[in-house]
Formats: C-alpha cells, structure tokens, sequence
C-alpha cells in the first residue's frame, strides 16, 4: 500500500534560521531517508521551497486565474513529501512519527487512490508490491 | 600550567557539576540562575587558576564565585533579597566560614534533591530525563537533543519551560521522606532508566546510543550511593551494569540478539559491578521490579561461565515481573520465555492472552509471535508474522536481523514431509544453515548434557536431491545415561519414536509436517560410522551422488505413498556405498 506523508510546517523566512538550525534540519532529513531507502520502502521524497516562490493556477471561474502565491494563506503550509510503500497505516504510522518534520510542523499520511501506471489509471490497494521484500 | 587548569576544570565540571548546581539551586529552585553563574565561574576559573594557581578547594572557589556573582546579579537587578549566605559571602569573613562550611564532608549533597526535583509530578515525563542529564551531568541542550534525535531549538525549549516551572511553582529541593519515598522514588528510577533504554530512532549504531548509556549507568550508580539502603534504586543500577555490560557484542551493522551474542566479548567488570549491586539488593529484602529485570540480565550473564542459559530461572522471574509491573513489554518477554522452556505453543497462547490492544502496533510483540510461530513448525505463519515486524522497525540494523530471519522461516517453510509420504526435491543451498541454526538451538536446549552433532542424510551432501526432511546426527559418549537425552529433546519440541526396529538408535522427530529427524546413537557405535562413512563417501565422489539421486527419483515416482518400501528398495545402494566407503585399498580420488 502506498502512502503519501505529508509535511506541513510554518514556513519561515529563510533569514530567521540559523545556519546551524538549516544544518542540522538536513542532516535530520538525510538520515531520515536513508533509513526509509535502506528498508526498502522510499519511493520518492520531495522538499518543496518556500511559499515565497508558489505560484497558483485555476480556470474555475471560467477564465485562466494565474495567482502569485499559494492556493491558501495558513499558518502552517505544505512543505514536502515522502511516498512510502508499507503494508498498511500502522507501519505508516511508525515511519511517520520519525519524520524530522513532525518536531516542528505536522505530518500527514494519505493512503494513496490510484496511481497511473503502464498508460492507465490503476487503483493501487491491492496492486502494490510488499514492502518487505527479502533478498 | 595552563593546560592542567583547564583539564581541572574540566574534570570538575563533570564530577562536581550537579553537586553545585544543587547546592546553588537548592534554597530557591532557580536553576538556570544556578547554571549562568556557574558558568561564569568556570569561565573565571579558567581565567584566575592558570596565573595564580588552582586553589586548594577547586570546589569551594567555584561555589564561592557563582554565589557571589548571583548577588551582584541580584543588586543590579536592584531586588536586594535578605540572603544571608549570600551577604556572608562578600564579606571576607563570611567567605572564610563558608570555606570551613564547604569542607566537602560537611556540606550535604544536594544532588539527590535535584534528581527528585527532576523527576517531579508536576514536570513532564518526558523531559525528566533531559532535565537530568542537563542539570546533573552538564550537558549542553545540543547533545541531549543529538541523543533524542530532535531539533536543538525543541530541545532547549522543553529544558527552559520545565526550569521556569521548577522556579515559578517552587517545586521544593527535598528528599521525600520514608512515607512518600516508595512512590516519589519510581518515576526517578524511570527517568535514569530512561538515558539507557531511550529509543534513538535514526542513529542506530551511532555514538551517542553508547555515551548515553554511560552517562545514565554514572546516574543510577550516584542514586544507588546516595540511597544506600533503597533496593531499587541497587537494582537500577544493577540493571544497567549488566546491560550495558553487553554492548559489545550487540553488533555495529545487524542487531544480535540475547542469545546469538558470544559471552566472550561482554564486559566481565560491569557484569562483577551488576552482581555486586545485585547482592546488595538481595539483602535489603524488598523485591521490586528493577531488581527483577536485573536478576534476568544476571541469569542471561550467567552463560558466559556455564555456557549455558537456565530458562527455567528466567520463566520464574518473568513470571515475578508480570506480578509487579504487568506492562505490555513484561508480558511480550514472559511469552518468549515460557515458549523457550514449556513450547511454542505455551507462549503463543500466552501472546494471545495479551488483551491490550496496542500490543497489535507493538514490533516486540510481532517479532516473537513470528519466532514462536517458527519454532511451532508454522513456517508459513511464522513468515507473516515477520512481515509485520518488518514493517513496524524503523531501525535498520534491527530490520536487517529480522528479514534474515523471515528468510530462515521461509526456507523451513520448504522443509516438510506428510507423513508416509516420499516428495524428493533438488538440493536447496540453505539446508546446512538450516542445520546450524537447530544444532545451536539443541545444543543449548540439551546444556549442559554433551553432545555431538552431525548433520546426515540426503540434505547433508550438496547437489543431492532429498526429501525436505533434515537428518541430524546425535552422538552421546558410551557411559551416558540415555534418558536425560530423551527427555530434553521432548521437551525442545520433539516426537520420541522408540528404536523403530534399529537397535542402538533413538529416533525422534519435529514439525507437522515432519521437517526434522534426530537419530539418538552412541559415538563409536555402528550406526555413527554408517552414517558418517555414507555422508562422507557421497560429499568426496559426485558420480555415486547422482547415481543415488536418479535412484531416490526413481523410487519416489514408483511409491509416492508407500514410505517403508522406498526405504527397502534403496537399502542395497547403501549397503553397496558403505562397502565402498569402508574398503581401505579405494582411495578417494
């Protein structure tokens, strides 16, 4: 089964984080994938840059609105993501409380509903590979 | 010069850090007041002593100049506080009284307040533990926060908060009293437990796991002095001597567990150190939970003299421990236990008992149901059930341990004969591993009872095809009383047969279907030889392998149900290798 985590966190101005506060955030995150990478159950992780640098689209009133920033103004914002292959929520669950993230923002887990694979939209519940595969 | 002040102050910042922090702290609770001007006092410290000498009570001076700074902190801030000690100690003679007054013999030791402080009610429980290696030990936030793997910034808020509130709610520097001990003491012993037991979640392998565990056993062995006569508080520190004790031999890359670690790489000083603490517990009278868990380690350390490890001791103590802390990981132990000493069956039902329901996102509780479920012969189950504890470790050496594992189930699950039936399958590389791994399990269950094993039979000689049932060869010298044999290897989970018309040969065997045979017999005796010889003959001469497995083929598509006549039919090949195998003059090539 495949999840989405995903980090939610205030979004600073780059200049209020220390050098060592960034430093010490990457290598967080660093040994957080590889963990996830060495178990075998990473697929894709992604840390987005700030909101300063969103840009955000929608014809839903009938013509192109293109807005600069992002499509919500919170407090905490949409930060980045980890996919993950485990077998169900708890095991997401285990992963997701070791997130770096989770210390100074909020995570996410979003099973995923289906997946485009091979030109067709599949649904992905059953079809997913186990994450515990043994050499 | 220079370097020896600094080294002294050094070394005092770690043995007398806690002491003066308490001492500073004690009358109002304001220790990051205590801590600032503490830190001036080192820094002046490592000024004055180079030039004018480490005085003669480093202590004293140091004590001397953070009070002193704490007032002049306290002027300027313009609250004059009607502190006598602190005006004695500007003038010279209050500061020569307080001398005499810092004799470290004289003066209390505040730390067993501090530790209490720490580990109050009203402070959060999980910042108990960083609160101590901070306050106690001296620690910067940034270590503590490396240990615990979160930000610094986290960190150093939580200690700051939990500070304030000592301060602001006058939480009082005490040693509780005999009444309110016994459950005042609990949550300290926890608190210092938990710098050893921390779960550091991304640095498997990594140093702080290591430095910590020091730092918490330098704590519990200072309560342990400090209460003498508290069994706990021994026990405690028992417990992580002899658990720390073992360190070495846990493996930097996979975790080894318990069991499968060489008693010759542990710590024989810690282990002394444990038992002394231990013992000392023992005679105070008061059974509680730590001094539990450390007689269990001390039962574990027991192997590295006897070479083996009493499981019927460690079932009882299980059992005692779920008598006094009946937590979710005292019952996942005493179901491994009394699946190791009454069956697999007994401690899987035992898991099933368990009716929290955590225990469903618990990896402990997965990983021993899926080693249970191996050793009940369930291979097939005993795979899912890894595949549980796979998914709920996050650590990767514990993760890389447990999928070996789930490969080991997975290869026993190829294993298996109904009985009466005759299936023969190509050789499978994994079967002599197969083989080690239940000889070690049987030479521990067998201990201390000698014994030699040897692996025989068709999935013993490589290339050949066998039956997926593996033949052990069990040797007991001439003399040897036959029935203690008997009886241990019914009670690891195997089926007596009897003879069954081999004179000289005990047969018995395990799984359902049946994965393995034992073959009791005398060392020397025919049945050895035979053996022995026919395994060895067919490993030295591949030719006669393959005549055998196209003969085993053969006989097998011929009698796929009829076992005794397969048997029968294949009996003058044997007799016709072993007359090969026994002839002196044919050399092997």
């Amino acid at each position: 089964m495949r999840y989405a985590l995903l980090i939610h966190y205030p979004q600073p101005a780059v200049s209020t984080l220390t050098d060592e506060q960034i430093k010490e955030g990457m290598a967080a995150f660093q040994a957080y994938a590889k963990a996830l990478d060495a178990a075998g159950v990473l697929r894709s992780a992604e840390v987005l840059q700030t909101i300063a640098s969103a840009t955000s689209v929608s014809m839903k009133q009938g013509k192109l609105h293109v807005q600069d920033g992002p499509f919500a103004d919170t407090k905490e914002a949409f930060a980045g993501l980890f996919m993950i292959d485990v077998p169900d929520l708890d095991a997401a669950l285990a992963w997701a409380e070791k997130c770096p993230a989770a210390y100074w923002g909020t995570v996410e887990i979003r099973p995923s509903g289906v997946q485009f694979i091979d030109g067709a939209w599949q649904r992905v519940a059953e079809s997913s590979a186990p994450a515990s595969t043994t050499a | 010069m220079t370097q020896d002040a600094a080294a002294r102050a050094d070394e005092l910042a770690r043995v007398a850090y806690g002491r003066l922090v308490a001492i500073l702290a004690a009358k109002d609770g304001d220790i990051e007041s205590a801590e600032d001007c503490l830190a001036d006092a080192f820094a002046q410290a490592l000024r004055v002593w180079p030039e004018a000498g480490i005085p003669s009570n480093p202590e004293a001076w140091l004590l001397t100049v953070a009070r002193n700074r704490r007032s002049d902190i306290r002027r300027s801030a313009a609250h004059r506080l009607s502190d006598p000690l602190d005006e004695a100690a500007r003038s010279g003679a209050g500061a020569l009284s307080m001398m005499e007054e810092l004799d470290p013999d004289a003066i209390p030791d505040h730390r067993l307040a501090l530790l209490f402080v720490c580990a109050h009610p009203a402070i959060d429980p999980a910042v108990r533990t960083p609160l101590m290696l901070q306050v106690v030990l001296g620690f910067e936030a940034e270590q503590i926060a490396r240990a615990f793997a979160m930000p610094t910034a986290t960190m150093a808020q939580r200690l700051v908060r939990a500070k304030r509130r000592i301060h602001e709610a006058r939480i009082p520097f005490v040693v509780p009293d005999r009444g309110q001990m016994p459950e005042r003491l609990g949550p300290v012993l926890e608190a210092i437990y938990g710098a050893y037991a921390i779960d550091f979640p991304l640095v498997a392998g990594a140093e702080p796991r290591e430095s910590l565990a020091h730092e918490a056993h330098y704590l519990a062995a200072t309560l342990a002095e400090l209460l003498p006569d508290e069994p706990e508080a021994l026990g405690l520190a028992a417990l992580i001597s002899l658990s720390l004790a073992r360190q070495p031999a846990r493996g930097d890359g996979e975790f080894v567990p318990l069991d499968e670690q060489d008693p010759r790489l542990w710590d024989a000083e810690l282990i002394q150190l444990g038992e002394g603490y231990l013992h000392r517990a023992r005679e105070r009278g008061r059974i509680g939970r730590f001094q539990i868990e450390a007689a269990i380690q001390s039962v574990h350390a027991a192997r590295a003299v006897s070479a083996a490890t009493d499981w019927r001791a460690l079932l009882t103590l299980h059992l005692a421990l779920l008598e006094i802390a009946p937590t979710l990981g005292a019952r996942v132990a005493y179901a491994a236990a009394v699946g190791r000493v009454k069956g697999a069956q007994i401690g899987l039902e035992a898991l099933d008992a368990i009716d929290d329901e955590s225990v469903q996102r618990f990896q402990p509780a997965w990983a021993t149901r899926a080693y249970l479920l191996t050793e009940a012969g369930r291979a097939e189950d005993a795979v899912r059930a890894y595949d549980r504890a796979i998914a709920l470790t996050t650590d990767t050496g514990a993760r890389r341990y447990l999928e070996r594992r789930r490969a080991d189930a997975a290869a026993k699950s190829s294993l298996g004969l109904s009985s009466g039936t005759v299936r023969v399958v190509p050789y499978d590389p994994d079967w002599p591993r197969l083989f080690t791994a239940e000889a070690r399990r049987l030479e521990t269950a067998l201990a201390p009872l000698p014994i030699v094993l040897e692996h025989t039979g068709s999935t013993s000689v490589p290339g050949l095809a066998a039956k997926p049932v593996l033949d052990i060869l069990a040797g007991i010298g001439d003399d040897a009383a036959i029935e203690p044999y008997i009886a241990a290897l019914v009670e690891a989970g195997y089926v007596h047969r009897g003879e069954q018309d081999v004179p000289g040969r005990e047969f018995f065997r395990r799984g359902d279907p049946r994965a393995y045979h034992i073959h009791l017999t005398r060392i020397g005796g025919r049945f050895w030889h035979e053996h022995l010889d026919f395994r060895n003959y067919l490993r030295a001469h591949p030719d006669v392998r393959d005549e055998y497995a196209r003969l085993k083929l053969a006989l097998a598509a011929q009698y796929p149900t009829d076992r005794a006549r397969y048997i029968e039919e294949k009996a003058p090949f044997i007799r016709a290798v072993l007359d090969l195998a026994t002839k002196p003059a044919i050399a092997s090539p």
